[in-house]
């Protein structure tokens, strides 16, 4: 053992030399090895570790909306379930016949077809037109784009144009009834041919009748909160 | 005088020192191991759980799925009645009344006019077309439209309110004929109209 010159210590007193024999130096490169490993492993667990909790985290919370959106739609189902049997009495009196043979769902869809309805306008309106005292020429649906319609509406609409012969009167009078009639036809236009006066008049009037496609069930999404 | 006397060799005590440095960086980095496995277990466990109970909701909701479906034509038929109720509602409320305009608009033309074509757009713009015989004429009826239900006749049960306004000649010529056309584009209050009572 070789001892080397003896540093001096806090106190003044001289502490004894550091070993340098070939097991002591062995064990302090070891020692240094070791605590180099150490570190490097416990930097490698920070960052695998950061890495796996980071997407563990990401995964959980993913399931755990999930989860959350499930809770909502079950809720939402159960609750349409009830409803859909709270409905299921009343959809039947709405549908169910009346004296005339005609039940309130019928009238509505009279007033406001779910397809163009053009079918079931056609006979109304020569029926009004009789009533009115006029001939109706003809019925023509104009479905051109751009085309004008009386009231800007988010319904959809075509335009029928209905020429018609008789006095200014008569033909103010079906105007009237085109009014009154449970299928809203709105004016756009009218030319006249003739006195306003008296006598007889040409008169070829465009109106706007609307409808309403079927309802869509189709499900549809809601933010998650 | 003191002596102090190191029992230890210096040799024992530079490895007791190694061995207790060793110790302190396993100890750390076990730490550290074990504060991330727990909270990595502690993860998939949670996340397994979240699953689990996922699957079993997913049965709920299919079942009830199933059940709804079964009420798919009624859903449907009770939707689009409700839909088209409410639309017709909508409608209704923005019907024009032409009948009246004309009703209104006749009691402003004099004999001498003709009218040949009228029209309505959506927001309650009125334009005429038609024949009288002078430039003059198409004047006095462009004051006439101006004040109708104000000062000329007032018609019964409505308020003194220009039924129509903002009175625009937008076409005047004199034909061959010496026949004058015109044009007039005005506004009709469509909220008045619908106070008066139908004829």
């Amino acid at each position: 053992m070789e001892a080397k010159n003896s540093p001096t210590n806090k106190t003044g007193k001289k502490s004894a030399p550091k070993p340098s024999t070939d097991i002591s130096q062995k064990d302090e490169a070891y020692t240094k090895r070791f605590v180099l490993i150490m570190i490097g492993a416990s930097a490698l667990i920070v960052i695998v570790g950061g890495i796996l909790l980071y997407w563990l985290v990401g995964r959980y919370i993913e399931q755990s909306n999930k989860n959350k959106a499930q809770d909502m739609t079950i809720k939402l189902l159960e609750q349409k379930k009830s409803d859909l049997a709270a409905l299921q009495p009343n959809y039947e009196k709405i549908t169910a016949p009346g004296v005339d043979g005609k039940s309130d769902a019928d009238r509505i869809l009279a007033a406001m077809p779910a397809d163009e309805g053009y079918k079931q306008l056609l006979p109304a309106i020569e029926k009004m037109g009789q009533e009115s005292g006029v001939a109706v020429d003809s019925v023509s649906k104009s479905t051109a784009a751009g085309s004008t319609t009386a009231v800007p509406s988010v319904f959809p609409s075509y335009n029928v144009a209905v020429p018609l012969q008789g006095n200014f009167s008569n033909v103010l009078d079906f105007l009237r009834k085109t009014e009154q009639s449970s299928r809203v036809m709105n004016f756009v236009s009218m030319s006249i041919e003739g006195s306003t006066r008296s006598g007889p008049v040409s008169a070829s009037l465009i109106f706007s009748v609307y409808y309403k496609l079927p309802a869509s069930i189709a499900p549809t999404t809601k933010e998650l909160k | 005088m003191n002596i102090q006397v190191n029992l230890l060799p210096e040799a024992k005590l530079a490895k007791m020192r190694n061995q207790a440095k060793r110790k302190l960086y396993t100890s750390i980095t076990t730490s550290i191991a074990v504060v991330f496995g727990v909270s990595c277990i502690t993860f998939v466990m949670l996340y397994v759980f979240l699953i689990g109970t996922y699957q079993a909701g997913k049965n709920t909701a299919d079942n009830l799925k199933q059940e709804i479906s079964k009420s798919s034509v009624l859903e449907e038929k009770a939707a689009t009645l409700q839909d088209n109720l409410a639309a017709f509602s909508t409608l209704n409320e923005t019907r024009t009344y032409a009948s009246r305009i004309f009703v209104n608009l006749f009691n402003v033309i004099p004999s001498n006019v003709s009218i040949s074509s009228v029209s309505i757009s959506g927001d309650g713009k009125l334009s005429i077309t038609g024949t009288t015989d002078s430039f003059l004429d198409v004047s006095k009826l462009a004051n006439s439209f101006e004040l109708y239900n104000l000062d000329y006749l007032p018609q019964e049960g409505l308020e003194r309110k220009p039924i129509f306004s903002s009175i625009n000649i937008t076409g005047l010529s004199k034909s061959e004929g010496g026949k004058t056309s015109f044009t007039l584009d005005m506004k009709v209050d469509q909220e008045i109209l619908k106070k008066q009572v139908a004829n």
